[in-house]
């Protein structure tokens, strides 16, 4: 399982794609750096821009989409698939160290993000700030502040809900259309449609099943729950009930299958 | 000599057709074995099921006495195998390909890659990018590919596809190696008869899916002695011509044009017409048997 594992990684970081992906974010992060610095205090210091640049996950999502409605749909348009099934390994082993790479990959990448901006910000508006309350609105409605390095690593943990669960619908469509670019327009369009498709049905009691109604997990924290009914409780169940269908269909699918390819 | 292959009632069903109805037969150790027929006939099909790529919808496969849908990971570590094309990682270079395909199983070191890449000659190109491969290299890299994990069973699907003659004479004589110094089972498909006649020591001939015999080489080239084509090279055509229709009720039909008669006759025939004809006059320049053509015969076998 280690080696196949480290066979996906192969083709994922000997691609140049990946590295054009890597730097796109590395470029936008400069950018947001230059905004920050012109801005006025008290965000301009390096979790200031820490805060700021947990945005670009959506833009790391979009490529962790690309790359895990890639990494199966690939081996088939190419045929190397035959490769792979034809040595004593199972196919769900080759399916979840695919999926497990796709996951570092986008987790790696948030990490980077995450240094990058720390010592970018850090070297261009000094490294102080940690301490300096960030105020919201809570879950209540209430006026609320934390530091500003709470509220950084809380800026960085919601966006990997819809990191991971965007990766996964594409990866499951990947496995199961065997199409990369149904994988990705489909994965893409559900992450930035999600939210509206869940407005759009919020008079019907089961729009909170929705999956996109509970990737925002930062609701239950600040501003309070979008839809009446949900907990963080509730939508944890949620989450974790619709990773596993999509595992399963990913898994039935790359089982059954005759690869004439 | 042991059985490295068995086939039995081997049948695939795609919707309501037989793709490939109910092959039986073995195929040993140290042989090299061919599986010859049209395009279309289910030679990749058969190579599939082999392989364990598709399921076997009747009937068993057996590799070195494993079941190849139960007991399909000791099974398939007996086998390399290039079904088609030799797919590779373009993106990757040769010796990236070769150590991917080393990870997914076990027991196989850098030594073990260099020795196979000298052994397919690709030492040379072996760091280079796969997608500035010709196809005759990616053939290569794909036999080394197949031999990596030392298999006692090699299938090769159409393997002197984008080869050139040379390639092809060096792939022959490696197969040959492999099958007589180290006891493999080498099994290859293709519809060039020409090729397998070379290469191969048995072959099963496959038309519409079903098993039409399976022949040694020497069998399937004998000459057959009965009912061969024979050209006459004569003087006089007129007088040969009375000479050949007082021998009609045993000769049969025959042809003119221009100073040669041409004709169907058994063997042993020729001297006692040829006799005829000097009695006659009728002065012989020459008498020719046309051999029938390997593919004469290839089409011959399967009616086409």
């Amino acid at each position: 399982m280690w080696g196949l594992i480290l066979n996906e990684n192969a083709k994922i970081y000997r691609r140049s794609r990946t590295w054009i992906f890597v730097g796109i974010v590395l470029l936008a992060l400069l950018a947001l750096c230059m905004l920050v610095r012109k801005s006025i205090p008290p965000s301009a210091h390096v979790w200031g821009l820490m805060n700021t640049s947990s945005g670009l996950i959506t833009l790391i999502t979009i490529f962790a989409a690309v790359v895990g409605g890639d990494i199966v749909a690939a081996e088939f348009s190419t045929g190397t698939a035959k490769l792979l099934f034809m040595r004593p390994v199972s196919r769900l082993q080759i399916l979840w160290s695919k999926y497990i790479a796709v996951l570092l990959f986008a987790l790696g990448f948030v990490a980077l993000l995450f240094v990058a901006s720390w010592v970018l910000g850090g070297l261009v508006l000094g490294f102080d700030g940690a301490t300096t309350p960030y105020q919201y609105v809570g879950s209540n409605q209430e006026p609320a502040q934390i530091p500003y390095a709470s509220e950084v690593l809380r800026s960085y943990a919601f966006p990997l809900v819809p990191l991971v669960m965007t990766l996964t619908v594409s990866f499951m469509i990947s496995t199961l259309f065997r199409s990369s670019s149904l994988a990705i327009a489909v994965s893409i369009l559900l992450l930035f449609a999600g939210a509206v498709v869940v407005t759009a049905l919020s008079r019907y009691a089961w729009d909170k099943y929705i999956l996109f109604a509970n990737t925002n997990l930062s609701q239950y924290f600040v501003g309070g729950p979008s839809l009446k009914g949900m907990s963080l409780g509730f939508s944890v169940v949620v989450l974790i009930v619709y990773f596993v269908v999509f595992h399963l269909v990913a898994a039935i699918a790359f089982r059954k299958r005759d690869v004439a390819v | 000599m042991a059985n490295a292959v068995e086939l039995r009632n081997v049948t695939k069903i795609i919707g309501n057709k037989r793709i490939v109805n109910d092959l039986t037969f073995d195929i040993h150790e140290g042989e090299v074995f061919g599986l010859l027929g049209p395009n279309g006939a289910g030679k990749t099909t058969t190579i599939r099921m082999l392989v364990g790529l598709i399921s076997i919808s009747q009937g068993q496969v057996r590799i070195q006495g494993f079941d190849i849908a139960q007991d399909y990971a000791r099974a398939i570590r007996q086998v390399g195998a290039i079904v088609e094309n030799p797919e590779m990682y373009k993106y990757l270079t040769g010796y990236q390909n070769l150590l991917q395909y080393a990870r997914m199983g076990s027991g196989i070191d850098r030594r073990r890659i260099d020795e196979v890449v000298e052994f397919v000659g690709l030492a040379d190109r072996i760091h280079e990018k796969v997608k500035r491969y010709s196809l005759g290299m990616r053939q290569r890299l794909g036999l080394a590919q197949a031999l990596l994990h030392r298999p006692s069973v090699l299938i090769l699907d159409e393997p002197t596809n984008g080869l050139d003659p040379a390639g092809i004479r060096e792939l022959r004589d490696h197969l040959r190696h492999l099958a007589k110094q180290s006891g493999v089972c080498v099994i290859v498909s293709s519809h060039l008869l020409s090729e397998m006649e070379l290469m191969c020591d048995r072959v099963a001939i496959i038309q519409n899916g079903e098993l039409v015999r399976v022949q040694t080489i020497d069998q399937l080239t004998a000459i057959d002695e009965s009912q061969q084509e024979v050209v006459l090279d004569v003087d006089d055509v007129g007088a040969a011509e009375t000479v050949l229709r007082a021998l009609a009720a045993e000769i049969g039909a025959f042809v003119v044009n221009g100073s040669t008669v041409r004709m169907t006759l058994d063997r042993q025939q020729i001297p006692e017409l040829n006799r005829r004809l000097v009695e006659a006059g009728v002065g012989v320049y020459e008498i020719r048997v046309l051999a029938k053509s390997l593919e004469d015969r290839f089409l011959e076998i399967t009616g086409g």
